[in-house]
């Protein structure tokens, strides 16, 4: 594997794996963890995973989940996972540090929506597949997120 | 909210620090790590990569052609799975003024299709203008999409917010009237034709169970809904649908096997009920019955009598692969009581935690090609193990459609085992279809790979037959022999809950069975049974965490589940390792460890007389060395390895990674 490639692909994609990571765990050094366990799985598959750039991001996000979910399993992740306030001092203002907060009190399910439907732009039947729910679902979820979310940030105000 | 979540969530990026580091581990990693991993691993990988391969070709947004059209080359009933004969078309059945809209959308029923198994309506969805700007309103540059075309599933509001099946509808179509939940047989998909127009697909598998004996039937689709971005629009009204499957049915024949087709594979009975070779398709009824079972025989993967999943495929006469699309339409289980549970396909969920006794049913449909050159269909049925992942042929049903002769066989074909390297032409065949590429070009750099293996399968082999390093000297092999007291030899292990922090021993022996429940500090992933000298028969459940991988070791002594030792196999475990031992002045073993062209010795020094020394496999993580140390009451077994630096893949030396006890019962 050649510098060049590898470095192509993190330029590319190390932002979008930490940002998943993070919301899945909010922990700095576990995301970065994440994050290279999801570039080791890509480079031992690249080859595999063709030139479609959509199709490869997919493929990331997909693996990235799923790298959480299997961080979060563990029992002594479980025992540890409270947020930390001094983790998130490192680079959030104050109210974006309530944003996280009030984050991570959402189920990890409805955060990876939003996160794919907001940041990402994601169709909610291409989450749908790339999660693989029923769209319905993640149509609800979605909208139960957004409600709760918006409860949590601005006290129960619609901003619409 | 938005803004603010994304402006938030904009600031989390890896410094460049770390990428820096990052890309030097990653570079590391492709050259050393990528070599390590074994040809079951890579297999096991090469599965799952292809599985989310799927899911994610699947959401990437390709556009759906209408009726008889295609989707990137493969017609677009073909692409849901269903592949119907060319004379589909004449039996599609325009609609007329079956419209239904408001000031924010219109939806046209356009035409229908059925037959003896599906019904597929074909829509055209409008949405206004003014809906979309609405949904624009925060972002100029977000893409208003239709998510879904919902029917007969109301929209609720719960404090100003709208959900819908999930607050509880319990039908999904009404028909003649009647409200019914149509299980596991519905889809949808649709092409998005511009911003504001699309066609939608909605396929239903009616069969005898939903509409009897009728040939005409009305289907009503309420509470039509449309879900654009995350709201639903409402739109007043109902479609009725009128059916008819007149057209179909009169072209259709009914085969009713006239001899026994029950097929027996431990408590499952399999057989053909009926066979519809309607116009468009092959339609095969199976009926399955589950007959005294208990939870285990349906949940426990190690019970002896548990079945793994069941998959089907379809040949013809040439014993070429044809395509068949099964669904299932009725699960249900019969308890000793009578009380009768239904559940959804797939699924293995039951409101009580025990139970003996009971029968489980389900009843499939198989719907297969048909063209004119196909006079015969070849049903196999195939069972993928849960614990292992191999593949068997277990029953084949062979059906004449010229006689209308069916025979039924059962089979017992391995068609692939991963830990004995079985991989048929028939497994080819089932991996094309259940995994949509070929086998040989997924696998195309396997082969470069397993080259290797077998050159590094031969250099052990060599070491052996040489005898000057032999891992078991005769006089100690003897010594084993008579000292063979195993414990438990005849104790038969099983571990479930699996993937889960906590795993559940099984020991039965002499037919008594003993649980524990034992919690890992990791998540559980693998388990299997050895055989160690002098300590017997001990099971191995391994659990990780991060870069750390235990492998945990347990033995059934004086009827309780011991854990009598632990080996640290974490992420500095080198894989590719081979290993030899020469023992000296009765306490001293000296290592030599072997990778690629780095060879490394260590010698350690026991605290009592060697008993013996060997080499075993620990799943298909690598070799370790044990080395069995005694004295007076005292036996135990220390374990070695080799170990890596992570990073840069270089070799740290020999360590001990653990220790076994042996305790005598």
């Amino acid at each position: 594997m050649k510098v060049e490639k590898i470095e192509k692909i993190v330029d590319t994609y190390s932002n979008m794996i930490m940002r998943l990571a993070y919301q899945n765990c909010f922990n700095k050094s576990d995301s970065e963890d994440i994050v290279q366990e999801v570039f080791i799985k890509l480079i031992k598959n690249i080859d595999k995973l063709g030139d479609n750039s959509e199709y490869i991001k997919a493929w990331i996000i997909r693996v990235t989940i799923n790298t959480c979910k299997d961080c979060n399993k563990s029992s002594w992740y479980r025992k540890v996972k409270k947020l930390e306030e001094n983790e998130l001092d490192f680079c959030f203002e104050t109210e974006e540090r309530g944003v996280l907060n009030k984050l991570s009190e959402l189920k990890p399910i409805y955060r990876n929506i939003i996160y794919l439907y907001y940041y990402e732009g994601y169709k909610i039947n291409e989450i749908a597949k790339i999660l693989k729910m029923n769209e319905n679902t993640v149509s609800s979820n979605l909208t139960r997120a957004r409600k709760q979310f918006k409860e949590f940030l601005e006290g129960g105000e619609d901003d619409e | 909210m938005s803004n603010k979540y994304y402006e938030t969530i904009s600031k989390i990026e890896v410094s460049q620090e770390f990428k820096k580091k990052l890309i030097a581990n990653l570079e590391k990693e492709s050259e050393v790590k990528y070599k390590k991993e074994g040809m079951l691993m890579k297999v096991k990988r090469t599965i799952i990569i292809i599985i989310s391969t799927l899911a994610v070709l699947l959401g990437s947004g390709v556009a759906y052609a209408a009726l008889g059209g295609t989707i990137n080359g493969v017609p677009v009933l073909e692409w849901m799975g269903i592949k119907f004969s060319d004379d589909y078309v004449d039996y599609v059945e325009p609609i007329e003024n079956q419209i239904l809209e408001n000031d924010e959308a219109k939806v046209t029923l356009e035409s229908t299709v059925c037959d003896e198994g599906f019904t597929i309506l074909q829509f055209r969805v409008n949405i206004s203008e003014k809906v979309i700007e609405k949904h624009k309103e925060d972002d100029s540059d977000f893409i208003v999409n239709l998510n879904c075309l919902s029917f007969n599933d109301p929209v609720y509001y719960t404090d100003g917010h709208q959900e819908t099946r999930l607050n509880g509808s319990n039908y999904n179509l009404i028909i003649d009237g009647e409200e019914m939940w149509v299980r596991g047989s519905t889809a949808q998909s649709m092409e998005r034709l511009s911003d504001t127009e699309y066609l939608v697909y909605q396929m239903y598998f009616l069969t005898e169970q939903h509409i009897g004996d009728k040939k005409e039937f009305e289907i009503t689709l309420n509470d039509v809904a449309l879900g654009i971005g995350e709201d639903w629009i409402e739109i007043d009204g109902s479609f009725n649908v009128k059916l008819s499957k007149e057209r179909a049915s009169n072209d259709t024949k009914i085969i009713t096997p006239e001899t026994n087709t029950t097929l027996k594979y431990k408590k499952m009975e399999k057989s053909i009920e009926k066979i519809y070779i309607t116009p468009l398709q092959n339609i095969v009824k199976l009926k399955t019955v589950y007959k005294d079972v208990d939870l285990d025989d349906l949940t426990y993967s190690l019970d002896d009598d548990y079945v793994g999943t069941i998959d089907y495929l379809a040949f013809n006469q040439n014993e070429n692969n044809i395509s068949a699309y099964s669904t299932e339409t009725e699960r249900k289980i019969t308890y000793e009581d009578g009380t009768v549970e239904e559940s959804e396909p797939g699924e293995f969920e039951f409101e009580r935690d025990e139970f003996e006794h009971a029968t489980y049913e389900i009843i499939e449909y198989i719907a297969i090609e048909q063209n004119e050159e196909i006079n015969q269909i070849d049903i196999k049925a195939y069972e993928r193990s849960d614990t292992d992942e191999s593949i068997k042929n277990i029953m084949e049903y062979k059906i004449d459609l010229n006689t209308n002769k069916i025979e039924a066989e059962n089979k017992d074909v391995l068609i692939y085992d991963p830990k004995n390297s079985i991989i048929t032409d028939e497994y080819k065949i089932y991996y094309k279809v259940f995994y949509g590429v070929e086998y040989d070009e997924a696998e195309y750099y396997h082969n470069k790979e397993d080259e290797n293996h077998e050159t590094e399968i031969d250099e052990e082999l060599e070491i052996s037959k040489d005898g000057k390093e032999t891992e078991v000297s005769e006089e100690t092999e003897k010594n084993l022999l008579e000292e063979k007291v195993t414990n438990n030899s005849m104790v038969a292990y099983a571990v479930n809950s699996r993937n889960e922090s906590h795993a559940i021993i099984k020991a039965t022996k002499n037919g008594k069975t003993i649980s524990k429940e034992v919690e890992m500090n990791g998540l559980v992933d693998k388990a299997e049974t050895i055989e160690i000298p002098t300590i017997g028969k001990v099971l191995l459940v391994s659990d990780t965490a991060g870069e750390s991988y235990v492998v945990n070791i347990y033995q059934l002594i004086n009827n309780e589940i011991v854990n009598i030792g632990n080996i640290d196999c974490g992420i500095d475990m080198v894989t590719d390792a081979t290993y030899t031992v020469e023992t000296k002045n009765d306490t001293i073993a000296i290592i030599n460890a072997k990778l690629d062209n780095e060879t490394v010795k260590q010698k350690f020094e026991m605290s009592a007389e060697i008993a013996y020394t060997k080499i075993i496999d620990i799943f298909d993580l690598g070799k370790v060395v044990l080395v069995a140390e005694t004295g007076g009451e005292y036996y135990g077994i220390r374990v070695y390895r080799l170990s890596q630096e992570y990073t840069s893949g270089k070799i740290q030396g020999i360590i001990e990674a653990g220790f076994i006890q042996y305790i005598n019962e």
